[in-house]
């Protein structure tokens, strides 16, 4: 049987044993530190950003910057703005139609502007990437500095999928000229929201 | 092939010398984009050295670790497969597409699947394969291979691309790459919501939970894999890594060595399969245990196919990737094929200076010169390469090994170039002057002027 031959092989071969590094922390950062490096990277990586002032009407923050949106679906719960409802059985075809997604983040990184979201906060996998733009609402306090403290923040969390989103889709493939909006988000809109209970380790 | 088969397919390249400059500038400019993201992270070398130590220990206990991955995987409901060569891994897949009655599938980018020949394979079993990453697309309806690991068709000019997608996708033919990149948006997104199946590549496997983590910019790896009700994730059994904490280590370096950007636009963590969907993994051998075997080139298996070294290094800057005639090219390429196949990739540890800069821009500090170095022994001593190099190496390190025969032809050659000056750098005789002039010849050496001046005080 192959998988007994790989292994057999693998544990012929190896060779001595090598000790484990401990991967240290590196610096932290302050948490204005950290809001001011993540919106200064997220324009780099081609990203948009608003503060929701407290009580803040997110519904107008959305209609400004994505007017003409018709087909929008929100993982919020009881957003009026939400036109399309998904879920775990909707098909390609309804899911390649949808023009805006609007999710929450549980984890947002300073140092890449990579926002986390998984499986629980989504009523399915595919909306991060099929939507045609797409809205991710992070609260300020779950920042942090990089991908050690950001995995350390999540772990224990049992999630059967989750992704890093930094920025929206793009392509540099021809000519290594950059194009946003490849295959999957034409843009991207982090919502920095305080009014959010934290959702660290929830 | 020949034992000069690199340097024969790099002379084609270079017949278009305008071509040529246009890719090593290219190419050139990525390595600087690497340089500026390094250098804003203040512990990259840190960083460097952890990921090595990880990729170290992780290889020396490498049958432990894909035990304990293949126990996650399969917990989290994962199917996971074993394949020892290619073959075995394109009939696994194969098998996998015809239980579920499969006709179209869709793939993001894998240079493990481009190393099994799998496109091929299916399409001769009947199966339509779309390759959905931008540049896999371009080089699959241009019928070519990657040029290179992270950008497979740098190689193609804006042009061309529109050519191709004129003719194979009916577009116009403009060559702006926002309108092209917008062409195969419409048509892959099409392609992925009627597919029958996804598979994707894996950029780690993590033994401690299972998770397969997949990177790509395009976000199609995701669509592919989300759309369909089957995904067949295929590893080369290296990519296996200890402990989640560990991605935060390599995921820093990887897309900031590749293309110099922060991280790549998504990094996914695949676990269970989606509420009724299927989700399979075929963990591949084919020679990765043979060059686990060989001291001297365990290391090239620390590789996390970031590309870097390609970038950096000059010979595949001004060669061109296809010059390599493998799937992974570049400095990697040249110490991982011999191990396939030496006497078919014999050239390939000649293709490099030997300059040390890929081991310089390593993310995982593979020292790739020392390897080449080895490999060009081991070429040597079993007959792999070409009667000339043989000879004239033999000729110059015996002459170099004695300082009196060293003088003694320092002399000889002086004196005859004077009179002869095209005798060596011969442009039919010898490759190195076709386009280089010797200096002219001096009239004596330092070490004789030296005596001479002595004598006259």
């Amino acid at each position: 049987m192959s998988r007994d031959a790989i292994l057999a092989a693998a544990r012929t071969y190896q060779g001595v044993p090598c000790p484990l590094p401990t991967v240290p922390e590196f610096g932290p950062a302050s948490n204005d530190a950290l809001l001011a490096r993540f919106k200064e990277v997220l324009e780099q990586v081609g990203g948009r950003w608003v503060e929701r002032t407290a009580g803040g009407d997110l519904v107008g923050i959305v209609r400004q910057h994505y007017p003409d949106a018709t087909r929008i679906v929100s993982a919020l719960e009881d957003l009026p703005i939400s036109t399309v409802t998904i879920g775990a059985d909707s098909t390609p075809d309804q899911l390649v139609r949808i023009e805006l997604a609007i999710l929450r983040g549980r984890v947002g990184v300073a140092e890449n502007a990579a926002v986390w979201v998984d499986e629980a906060q989504l009523p399915h996998r595919a909306l991060p990437f099929v939507a045609e733009h797409c809205v991710l609402l992070l609260d300020p306090g779950n920042l942090v500095a990089d991908m050690h403290a950001a995995y350390a923040a999540l772990a224990g969390g049992d999630y059967g999928w989750g992704a890093f989103v930094s920025g929206p889709s793009k392509t540099a493939d021809i000519e290594q000229a950059l194009v946003i909006g490849a295959q999957g988000p034409r843009s991207l809109l982090v919502v920095f929201d305080s009014s959010g209970t934290s959702l660290t380790g929830a | 092939m020949n034992p000069d088969s690199h340097a024969a397919a790099a002379a084609s390249f270079l017949r278009d010398a305008e071509r040529t400059g246009w890719h090593d500038r290219a190419i050139w400019f990525v390595r600087q984009k690497r340089d500026i993201a390094a250098r804003s992270v203040p512990e990259w070398e840190e960083l460097r050295g952890l990921a090595s130590a990880i990729k170290r220990h992780t290889m020396s206990h490498l049958a432990l670790y894909l035990e304990a991955f293949e126990r996650s995987a399969r917990r989290n409901g994962v199917t996971v497969h074993w394949a020892r060569d290619a073959a075995e891994h394109n009939d696994l897949v194969l098998g996998i597409l015809r239980a579920r009655g499969a006709r179209r599938l869709v793939k993001s980018k894998s240079m493990l699947t481009e190393e099994c020949r799998l496109n091929p394979f299916l399409a001769g079993n009947g199966i339509e394969v779309v390759e959905t990453d931008l540049g896999e697309r371009i080089v699959q309806l241009a019928g070519e291979e990657p040029s290179h690991i992270v950008m497979p068709a740098i190689h193609r000019k804006k042009a061309e691309v529109a050519a191709l997608f004129h003719r194979t996708l009916g577009t116009r033919e403009d060559p702006d790459p926002a309108y092209l990149a917008e062409a195969a948006r419409q048509h892959l997104r099409g392609l992925m919501a009627s597919a029958d199946a996804a598979m994707t590549g894996v950029n780690f496997a993590v033994a401690e939970t299972g998770a397969m983590v997949v990177c790509t910019n395009e976000g199609n790896a995701d669509l592919g894999a989300h759309l369909a009700p089957v995904h067949i994730a295929s590893m080369g059994l290296d990519k296996v890594i200890p402990r989640t904490e560990h991605l935060g280590v390599f995921l820093r370096l990887l897309a900031r060595s590749a293309t110099g950007q922060p991280v790549t636009a998504y990094t996914s963590h695949f676990v269970r399969p989606r509420p009724g969907a299927e989700l399979h993994v075929v963990i591949v051998d084919n020679g990765r245990t043979a060059q686990l075997a060989r001291d001297d080139f365990r290391e090239s298996l620390h590789c996390i196919r970031c590309g870097a070294c390609l970038n950096t290094c000059p010979v595949y800057r001004r060669s061109g990737g296809h010059s390599y005639g493998v799937t992974v090219a570049g400095p990697i390429g040249a110490i991982l094929a011999p191990g396939f196949d030496l006497a078919a990739h014999a050239s390939l540890p000649f293709a490099s200076t030997l300059c040390g800069s890929c081991a310089d821009v390593c993310p995982v500090r593979i020292d790739i010169p020392r390897q080449l170095y080895r490999w060009r022994q081991i070429a040597v001593a079993s007959g792999q390469v070409s009667w000339s190099k043989r000879v004239s190496m033999r000729l110059l390190g015996a002459t170099l090994a004695s300082a009196s025969r060293y003088e003694r032809a320092g002399r000889l050659l002086r004196r005859l170039l004077r009179r002869v000056p095209r005798l060596i750098g011969h442009p039919a005789l010898d490759p190195w002057s076709r386009s280089r002039e010797l200096p002219v010849a001096p009239e004596e050496s330092f070490r004789e002027w030296y005596r001479r001046e002595r004598r006259t005080r």
